[in-house]
């Protein structure tokens, strides 16, 4: 046997290994598959273990504990994927904070590689500042978060950073379209202890961590894996330093720039759509 | 069931076949194209710039014989042999960024370790509420060869040319022109277009109207900064830019026409021939047509009545708008443009 060709035969040997091996998602199917065909002798022991926790419930819970919540803020860690020719996959890295304050403002620190972007947002005015290109873009607008995230979506095609984290409707917004869901265990995650919760779809698996904490259900760790696309890219998302009642002043949400700072063009994010404007002249006649 | 040894042994040897048929250099390649160029004026780009591996759509990245037939079906080696690292791993990356990066507090405002809100946006030191060891001005256009200041200007100045944002209707098309070479899209920007006097460029279509951009200013280019309303333009070799973001990075839409020349002395870039000629511009049949009909379209437009791509033909839909911008001045909606509606329009 050349030696070339050993490392195909340890590939081999690996897989056959993997295929006997109980990978946390094969557990979970495993364990359901288990339980339903040992449901009715579990009906009549009284001695049986106690009911696995409900996974669409606790992501729930901690969905509509964010969303009930009137201020908060985190820190996050980012890293994705990009599979390029559908061979080469890299991981590229993304980081930041947040603070919302509902009815109040919103601000944001994004930083990926060089790229240093702030946000802010006071009810009235958005700004997207630049700290090491100097320069910034405000607009007004006064129609709220939720509306600004659309806005910014449609008419300049940028995505503020885990802006749904912060959405108000986040419940709503929580339809995952998901095939199977699994509670895989209980677990501790970077000192956390937390539940692991497991999705999966037809174009996206995706896993989240959410910790044992009655009084703060938060998510702790997001990974997605888009299993629709060749290479099977991922995203991660390391949530952390939770601040569930920030201490927050107006000034936090009210970009002030610098003498050297060149303002640039936003579009108008409150414009209508042109398309509208058949219906108005309908309403003029 | 039990994967017996002959079967096990079985597998490894067609497995051996089909990845080591090929050397493996020959195998890993990045399938990347690096060219660091941006979309600049002049058409001296060539090439896109970003992140190497954002190969555009349908630009082939590698040649296509050179791409290693793999079994379909198969799961990607977890014990890889050791294959050479590419080599062609963009020109973009980290290390070799310009040294003159800020020395950012590192145990302060890196995002990693930051303690709760306590050095979020607003409540960063420095000047006004941003992070305070940065150069100043380190990378502004003004600074960098070729940019000069602009004198002081009154306040609501707009340059000869200037147009408002949207002032594009979403039907915009770019002005029919065969670019020097072919380009493959940009990874980021898409499709690329060229005009002469911009270079390349290229388009958004947004939500309510089309936008024209160049991520860069003209280097070879001398540009005058303006600063007015809340807006910084340039003015490059008679051409106008503004500064603005899209997809969260700067760039610069293109506010003048393509046959359109600023001139310094230029008080509004309108051709005044109409005036000069006594002729009064309507809806007519066969319809007017002319730079006089242009100028008034594009003025139309950029006071924001829609009239779709200004095109130099007085039609309904030039009749249509400026009604409207009579009725909106309490003039009477002829749809002649006399003298009071020309001096509305600032003629």
């Amino acid at each position: 046997m050349s030696v070339n060709a050993l490392p195909a035969l340890a590939w081999a040997l690996a897989l056959i290994c993997a295929s006997s091996m109980n990978a946390p998602w094969a557990a979970a199917q495993d364990q359901s598959t288990e339980q339903a065909q040992e449901a009715p002798a579990a009906e009549s022991d009284e001695a049986a273990e106690p009911e696995e926790p409900d996974a669409e419930a606790i992501v729930l819970d901690s969905v509509e504990f964010l969303a009930g919540l009137p201020a908060f803020g985190f820190n996050w860690f980012v890293s994705y994927d990009v599979v390029d020719d559908g061979r080469e996959k890299l991981t590229f890295t993304r980081s930041g904070s947040n603070l919302i304050v509902r009815g109040e403002g919103f601000s944001a620190s994004s930083e990926e590689g060089f790229k240093l972007r702030d946000y802010y947002y006071d009810g009235e005015t958005f700004t997207v500042s630049a700290p090491e290109e100097d320069f910034y873009a405000s607009r007004k607008f006064d129609q709220g978060f939720e509306a600004l995230v659309v806005a910014l979506r449609e008419r300049t095609d940028t995505v503020l950073p885990l802006w749904t984290i912060m959405a108000e409707d986040l419940p709503d917004r929580m339809v995952t379209g998901a095939d199977l869901a699994a509670y895989v265990g209980l677990t501790r995650i970077g000192g956390v202890v937390a539940h692991h919760i497991a999705f999966a779809g037809y174009q996206e698996d995706w896993q989240i961590w959410i910790a044992d904490d009655p009084d703060a259900p938060v998510p702790i760790y997001i990974v997605g894996t888009e299993s629709d696309e060749k290479g099977w890219p991922q995203y991660r998302a390391w949530l952390s330093d939770w601040d569930l009642a920030p201490e927050t002043t107006p000034e936090q949400f009210v970009f002030t720039p610098d003498e050297n700072d060149l303002p640039a063009a936003l579009p108008d994010l409150a414009a209508r759509p042109t398309t509208a404007e058949p219906a108005s002249e309908e309403a003029q006649q | 069931m039990r994967a017996s040894p002959i079967f096990a042994a079985l597998f490894a040897v067609i497995f051996a076949i089909f990845a080591f048929g090929p050397a493996p250099e020959r195998v890993v390649t990045l399938g990347v194209s690096v060219d660091s160029a941006e979309a600049r004026p002049g058409g001296r780009g060539g090439g896109f710039k970003g992140r190497a591996h954002m190969r555009p759509k349908g630009a082939r990245a590698r040649p296509a014989n050179r791409a290693r037939p793999r079994p379909g079906n198969r799961a990607r080696p977890s014990t890889r042999p050791n294959r050479p690292r590419p080599s062609t791993r963009p020109s973009t990356r980290p290390s070799t960024r310009p040294s003159t990066r800020p020395n950012r507090p590192v145990a302060e405002n890196r995002p990693g370790n930051r303690p709760g809100a306590g050095n979020r946006p607003g409540n960063r030191p420095g000047t006004g509420n941003r992070p305070g060891n940065r150069p100043i001005a380190g990378n502004r256009p003004a600074n960098r060869p070729g940019y000069r200041p602009g004198r002081p200007r009154p306040p609501g100045y707009r340059p000869p040319g200037y147009r408002p944002p949207h002032w594009r209707p979403p039907a915009w098309r770019p002005p029919a022109y065969r670019p020097p070479y072919p380009r493959p899209p940009h990874w980021r920007w898409g499709s690329y277009y060229y005009y002469p006097r911009w270079g390349w460029y290229f388009t958004a279509a947004l939500a309510t109207s089309t936008f024209v951009y160049v991520a860069t200013l003209p280097r070879e280019k001398e540009c005058e900064e303006i600063r007015s309303e809340g807006e910084t333009m340039y003015v490059c070799d008679g051409v106008l830019y503004r500064s603005s973001v899209y997809q969260d990075e700067q760039v610069y839409e293109i506010v003048s026409e393509p046959e359109e020349v600023i001139d310094a002395g230029d008080q509004g870039g309108v051709s005044e021939s109409y005036a000069a000629q006594g002729s009064v511009l309507q809806l007519t049949s066969p319809r007017m047509r002319g730079d006089d009909v242009l100028a008034l379209q594009r003025e139309l437009s950029a006071r924001g009545y829609e009239l779709g791509t200004p095109d130099g033909v007085f039609g309904p839909a030039t009749d249509r708008a400026l009604r409207s911008f009579q009725e909106d001045n309490d003039l009477a909606p002829s749809g002649v443009l006399t003298e009071q509606t020309a001096s509305a329009l600032g003629f």
